[in-house]
């Protein structure tokens, strides 16, 4: 019964990955992408990996799905140039995607295979003497820091450049029309205050148990969203202070992997009397980074107003130079 | 045995609400009737799955738990059915709309 279950679960999957690639418009191909991605939160469920399933919810479904959503909607293209080519364009993923899959598959029943001996990640997870209690956390944050902490410069970097193509760096000159429906406000007002609650507790949850940095600082990026989008703007660093909530991750976790370095002789290494603590302060500042972080690359997918004063002329004679700081 | 019972109907009760608001939103003509039939029907069919889930006896603390989670997805749900709706009539702009 729950077997026949998983297995129309994992079919689901399949055939929303193929109709995700096939679909014709973009739009339909993203609102599939959401149904794939909603799927295989209950994959992971299934599996028993609440973590990856809180993960997979919040970032690659949550912020990716918001991410394309705002990209398909935001600009119109001439709507079918090339259907007949598409079709046939979608074979070239589809390959690719079939072959990925006979190799990871191949890797992974090898792994399977020669997985009974010692030294596996999730053993040494478990039995790893770690600062927090979640084994998830441990590897995260403990075994593999170096691992997460590339994770970090790739994000900050990829936000970063982003930015770099707004004017002053910031996505202050970004024009965000205000939906201030009232529905819509009232749900934001009821909406934000919870979801800064679940951001809390998946920060403090994350040293025993499923939660931790990103599935919190997603959640943060939704809230930042939701506000920014509803005329709240205010609310939402998008000036000045956005690059150094950017960055603070980053800087954060550099910062203790020196001070590691310096007091306790090796990289990343961490001790129990105080170690505890310094992953809970990593976490904090990590939220923060990716929810600005996550949160600007969805905003700055809009383009800039043309005129940068801070009240914009209601007759605006637009300003002839276009030597914005590149 | 009795609250089994109860379980079984409720949560396939559920299933059938729910299944008739897929049905209704793939066949329903235009937008409003859908989102009507998606936004009621899959509201009620989701609360008779949680009623059906609470009556096993999972502890007050479980059941209340549910119990928000039926009113999140309620308060999403009609939210959402409103923005679409709104959004698919050509709005006045931004600000406050008549």
């Amino acid at each position: 019964m729950t077997a026949l279950l998983d297995v129309l679960l994992a079919a689901a999957v399949l055939v929303a990955a193929v109709a995700t690639l096939l679909a014709p418009r973009a739009g339909s191909g993203v609102l599939l992408f959401l149904v794939l991605g909603l799927l295989l939160v209950l994959v992971w469920a299934r599996l028993g990996a609440p973590d990856v399933a809180l993960a997979e919810a919040a970032i690659a479904s949550g912020a990716t799905g918001a991410l394309l959503v705002s990209a398909v909607t935001g600009r119109r293209p001439p709507a079918e140039p090339d259907r007949a080519r598409r079709s046939w364009a979608a074979l070239l993923p589809l390959g690719a995607a079939a072959a990925a899959g006979a190799l990871l598959g191949g890797v992974l029943v090898r792994a399977r295979r020669d997985g009974a001996g010692p030294g596996r990640l999730g053993d040494l997870a478990r039995e790893a003497d770690g600062v927090v209690s979640h084994p998830v956390t441990t590897v995260l944050l403990d075994l593999r820091a170096l691992d997460t902490l590339l994770e970090i410069a790739v994000l900050t970097a990829a936000v970063l450049a982003a930015l770099a193509l707004h004017r002053d760096g910031t996505l202050a000159a970004v024009a965000l029309p205000a939906d201030t429906r009232p529905v819509l406000r009232g749900f934001v007002h009821l909406a934000v205050p919870l979801v800064l609650l679940l951001v809390g507790w998946f920060l403090v949850a994350g040293s025993s148990r499923p939660g931790g940095a990103f599935q919190a600082g997603a959640l943060l990026a939704g809230a930042a969203l939701l506000l920014a989008l509803t005329g709240r703007r205010d609310l939402v660093p998008t000036g000045r202070w956005l690059p150094p909530a950017v960055v603070v991750g980053l800087a954060g976790f550099l910062a203790l992997a020196g001070g590691t370095r310096l007091l306790a002789g090796t990289w990343l290494a961490l001790a129990p009397p105080w170690g505890a603590a310094a992953v809970l302060a990593l976490e904090a500042v990590l939220v923060v980074a990716i929810g600005a972080g996550l949160a600007a690359l969805v905003l700055a997918a809009r383009p800039d107003r043309r005129v940068a004063a801070p009240t914009p002329p209601a007759d605006a004679a637009p300003a002839p130079d276009r030597q914005a700081p590149r | 045995m009795l609250l089994d019972a109860l379980t079984v109907v409720l949560v396939t009760a559920g299933c059938l609400f729910v299944t008739a608001g897929t049905v209704g939103l793939l066949r329903f003509p235009d937008l409003s009737q859908r989102l009507h039939a998606l936004t009621k029907a899959d509201t009620l069919g989701l609360g008779l799955v949680v009623l059906g889930l609470v009556v096993q006896g999972p502890g007050w603390a479980v059941a209340a738990k549910l119990g928000l989670l039926w009113l999140l997805a309620l308060l999403a749900s009609a939210t959402n059915g409103a923005l679409l709706a709104r959004g698919a009539a050509p709005p006045p702009g931004t600000g406050s709309g008549p």
